[in-house]
């Protein structure tokens, strides 16, 4: 009897305890664990072409805003002239400090696509940046600017300036650097395309030294007496050409287009020798490829159009990254910019 | 174990009721309870179930909805001439200042407030201390200052935040609430803060997004500040200010608490909740309705089966309740009661049994009882008709003396007297004489004593003339006779013997009355005592003969005859009580 007592006790009890606690239901929070996991502490090496020159001295503060923002460790190192041993030494280095990511700026593809090589082997996220290497060499390129695009962008805002017809050279960085390759590719075809009376005399190459592309630049002026146009595709050739045509009083009969940093071309611009320069700009970028670096550490999946705080949209096309539309530089703009 | 007891000494019928009770309704009522809260813990889980499903899939569009927001700014950085006037400085001419106030206006107006969503309330560029605002309702507060301190905190941060109406001073007049997204503006090319834009989301949105949701009316969805549990959004209205999410036991599902259905989930990247509750009773009503009708029912049937199931009780107890009260009436010596079988049932067949059984019993004790009663009688009636050898020999003495003396004619009379007496009593086998031969047997024994005893005893008889044709027992008045005589001449000199015999309301009462000294009353009344008996109970009494004459009448004729003392004035009186009966031949059989 008692027995049976606490039988139904027990029944009542368990059939209570079912309900008792309250809870019905605990959702899983996966969804949310990405977000609480604390970040890993990474290391990222930037190494530019060269460090002194005002182009990448603007990199480096978009880099360091950029690891402020982060809170990733980040070295900015690259060679004092534009020197592929020197660049290949500096990255051996970083190698050997296992750094996470290693993003670099090539001077020399064909060189360094061995160390780079390494890099990616021992597990180091490759990026190239501003130039790039040889694409099994690296992970990502990071481009400024769509290279067709600024082609042609060049193109068209020589003929704005000097019309459809007569002769023009380009001041190139060096025969080496891929995407100066490929902006000039674009430069010609675009040229063959749509402007067949426009003759491209010659490409000189100024190796990213100031006084180099000083002294090509007065060479071409002076050997090609009908010239009516200079394209600089690499950042050093506007400035030295403006200075040389202001020297050579050409200013009116001789435009100036090209990639330079509005700061350098500040006086130009202000003084009539130049009417516009493009350029993207550099802080950005090295502020997108520290984002970059650290998206991709952290597992990131790069999409086209994606929106990345401080850069806003980028385009992803396959493993190029292109952060932006050129930004001509002039008078009325020039001083907003800061670099 | 005194429970067990008090069971085993239950009636039948209330042991029936009880074992029902305990093997079919708490059975069937546990099950019932059981089958219920399983059903009811099944339907719990399921809605507990469904409602974070639904909460998170609301969460996710409110993240989502917030996140557009959030990058909304974006579109400033499509228009050059935006950025431009953002990155010019505030120290400019009057007239240059309000072009570009016009100018960022009608962009904020145009690109944010105009376009496909229609949720903003207003969009806020707070740069260089000023101010451009661009709303689709008229507003008070957000002055420059306090705005720039949002926004110098979100130059630290570089990421966006969101503001509850409680903590700016922001207030729309139409009363709408809003959630207040700020975002830091960048000038990307140069690296640089530019200054900040603040969203202001109309939080109706939710309202839009939660519809599904609330197919109760009573629901009530609220968005809340998880750090201050501030409600940034309640579809019952601004009942409460804040909500306290510590009391809640989870973070992410779904409980019940204060009669409530809770379901809570985070949302915007985790700084809110998402909270529904809904009283379980409208959630449930359904099924309480179904509750209540279930017990109803069961209760119903309860009262059915229980009569029902009382019916059957009563129809096997009730039975075995007369057969125990029968067999009571047994136990007191009833035998004359058999029960109706009315039913083929294993109880009628008992009831069958048990007449068939108390017949038996009845027969039986017939049987034996009248062996007995014959076996009693003929001892009796050989006691009585032994002629007593004193009487013998006191007559033998007589006949002698009257032979000493000479006295011929006397011994012959006396001799002829004890011969016709002796005759009478070897006439063996004949229980009923006729009334005659019986009396004059008493008068022959009463005159040869009173050749013995001369003057001291006299007698009469009385009897009616038909004394011929009525039938009595052998010897039944002579051993009260012979009583008189031996009792009356202890005492007394003399003795006379009144022998009546009547005939009263149909019996035949048979008078012995002497005038001697009476009945001593002890002696009475122990007699009276003996008399009552059972016949057949023969006490060995000293009043053998009396009581002996009374046995065999009550023997013979059953308990309504016998005989009866009196204690006259003077003497004695015996009255015997017999039926008043004709002579038959059957008798003497």
């Amino acid at each position: 009897m008692r027995k049976l007592l606490l039988f139904l006790l027990f029944l009542l009890f368990f059939v209570s305890a079912c309900n008792g606690s309250g809870v019905l239901y605990v959702q899983n929070t996966a969804s949310s664990d990405k977000q609480i996991e604390p970040k890993e502490q990474i290391d990222i090496a930037i190494v530019p072409k060269v460090m002194e020159i005002p182009y990448f001295q603007a990199v480096q503060e978009g880099v360091a805003e950029a690891a402020k923002y982060t809170g990733a460790t980040v070295h900015f190192e690259g060679p004092t002239t534009a020197n592929a041993a020197q660049q290949e030494k500096i990255i051996h280095r970083f190698i050997s400090q296992k750094v996470d990511v290693l993003a670099v700026s090539v001077i020399d593809p064909d060189r360094l696509t061995p160390v780079l090589e390494e890099a990616k082997k021992q597990g180091i996220t490759v990026l190239t940046w501003d130039a790039d290497a040889h694409p099994q060499a690296r992970d990502y390129f990071i481009n400024m600017v769509d290279a067709e695009m600024l082609g042609q962008h060049l193109l068209d805002s020589l003929v704005e300036q000097i019309g459809e017809k007569g002769e023009y050279v380009i001041l190139s960085g060096s025969a080496s650097s891929l995407n100066q390759e490929e902006w000039l590719h674009w430069i010609k075809q675009h040229n063959r395309t749509y402007y067949p009376n426009l003759e491209l005399r010659e490409v000189a190459y100024t190796d990213d030294s100031p006084v180099t592309a000083y002294q090509e630049a007065k060479r071409v002026v002076t050997t090609y007496p009908e010239l009516k146009g200079i394209i600089g595709i690499a950042s050093l050739g506007p400035p030295a050409a403006a200075s040389v045509l202001k020297e050579e009083g050409l200013t009116d009969a001789i435009a100036v287009v090209g990639l330079a940093s509005p700061r350098d071309m500040n006086t130009h611009l202000k003084e009539g020798n130049v009417r516009t320069v493009t350029l993207w700009s550099p802080k950005k970028l090295g502020y997108l490829t520290v984002m970059v670096a650290k998206l991709l550490r952290d597992g990131t999946v790069m999409d086209d159009g994606m929106l990345i705080d401080g850069v806003g949209r980028i385009q992803v096309n396959g493993d190029q990254i292109i952060m932006d539309e050129p930004i001509d530089f002039t008078v009325e703009n020039v001083d907003q910019y800061d670099f | 174990m005194i429970s067990k007891q008090i069971f085993r000494h239950l009636p039948l019928m209330q042991k029936l009721l009880f074992s029902y009770t305990l093997l079919t309704i708490i059975p069937v009522s546990l099950l019932g309870f059981f089958i219920y809260a399983t059903y009811m813990n099944a339907a719990e889980e399921q809605i507990g179930a469904l409602v974070p499903q639904m909460l998170e899939q609301a969460s996710q569009q409110i993240d989502r909805n917030v996140q557009d927001v959030t990058i909304m700014p974006e579109r400033l950085y499509q228009s050059q001439q935006t950025i431009e006037i953002l990155r010019a400085d505030a120290f400019q001419s009057h007239a240059e200042s309000m072009q570009q106030q016009y100018e960022m206006e009608r962009y904020l107006s145009n690109s944010f407030l105009h376009s496909s969503s229609s949720d903003l309330l207003g969009v806020f560029v707070f740069s260089k201390n000023r101010i451009f605002a661009a709303t689709t309702e008229d507003y008070r507060g957000f002055s420059k200052t306090e705005a720039a301190v949002y926004g110098q905190s979100l130059e630290l941060e570089k990421g966006s935040m969101l503001l509850l109406p409680h903590e700016t001073n922001l207030v729309f007049n139409n009363g709408a609430d809003y959630l207040l997204i700020g975002v830091p503006l960048q000038d990307r090319d140069n690296q640089t803060y530019l200054g900040t834009m603040f969203l202001a989301l109309d939080v109706s949105f939710v309202d839009r997004i939660t519809a599904s949701m609330k197919d109760h009316r009573a629901a009530r969805i609220m968005l809340v500040d998880k750090m201050s549990g501030r409600l940034a959004y309640d579809s019952s209205g601004r009942d409460n200010e804040s909500v306290d999410l510590s009391a809640y036991p989870i973070e992410n599902g779904s409980f019940l608490q204060d009669g409530k259905l809770i379901g809570i989930t985070p949302a915007i990247q985790q700084t809110y909740a998402l909270v529904y509750e809904v009283p379980t009773e409208i959630l449930f009503a359904k099924q309480q309705q179904t509750r209540t009708i279930s017990i109803v029912l069961f209760l119903v049937f309860i009262c059915f089966s229980l009569f029902f199931y009382s019916l059957a009780a009563y129809n096997v107890s009730h039975p075995i309740k007369q057969l125990m009260q029968n067999m009571r009436s047994v136990q007191q010596g009833e035998f004359q009661n058999t029960l109706p079988v009315t039913k083929q049932d294993e109880v009628g067949k008992l009831t069958e049994s048990y007449n068939i059984m108390i017949e038996e019993i009845r027969d039986l004790i017939q049987k034996n009882y009248m062996i007995k009663l014959k076996q009693q009688e003929a001892e009796l009636y050989a006691l009585q008709t032994q002629i007593n050898p004193h009487f013998i020999f006191n007559t033998l003495e007589t006949i002698n003396y009257a032979v000493e003396a000479g006295e011929q004619e006397e011994v012959m009379r006396i001799i002829t007297t004890l011969g016709r007496m002796l005759r009478y009593s070897l006439d063996n086998g004949v229980k009923f004489v006729s009334l005659a031969e019986e009396i004059r047997h008493v008068e022959d024994f009463l005159s040869i004593q009173q050749f013995r005893f001369f003057d001291r005893l006299t007698w009469s008889t009385d009897y009616p003339n038909e004394a011929g044709s009525l039938q009595v027992p052998k010897f039944i008045l002579q051993p009260i006779v012979e009583n008189s005589i031996k009792y009356g001449l202890e005492v007394q000199t003399a003795i006379h013997i009144g022998i009546k015999i009547q005939q009263i309301e149909g019996l035949l009462v048979l008078t012995i009355k002497d005038d001697g000294p009476g009945f001593d009353p002890v002696v009475r009344e122990e007699l009276e005592k003996e008399l009552a008996l059972e016949p057949g109970i023969t006490s060995k009494s000293a009043h053998y003969g009396l009581s002996n004459v009374a046995n065999r009448i009550k023997m013979l004729y059953g308990a309504d005859y016998g005989v009866s003392l009196e204690n006259n004035h003077q003497g004695a009186t015996v009255l015997l009580y017999l039926p008043f009966q004709q002579v038959s031949r059957l008798g003497e059989s």
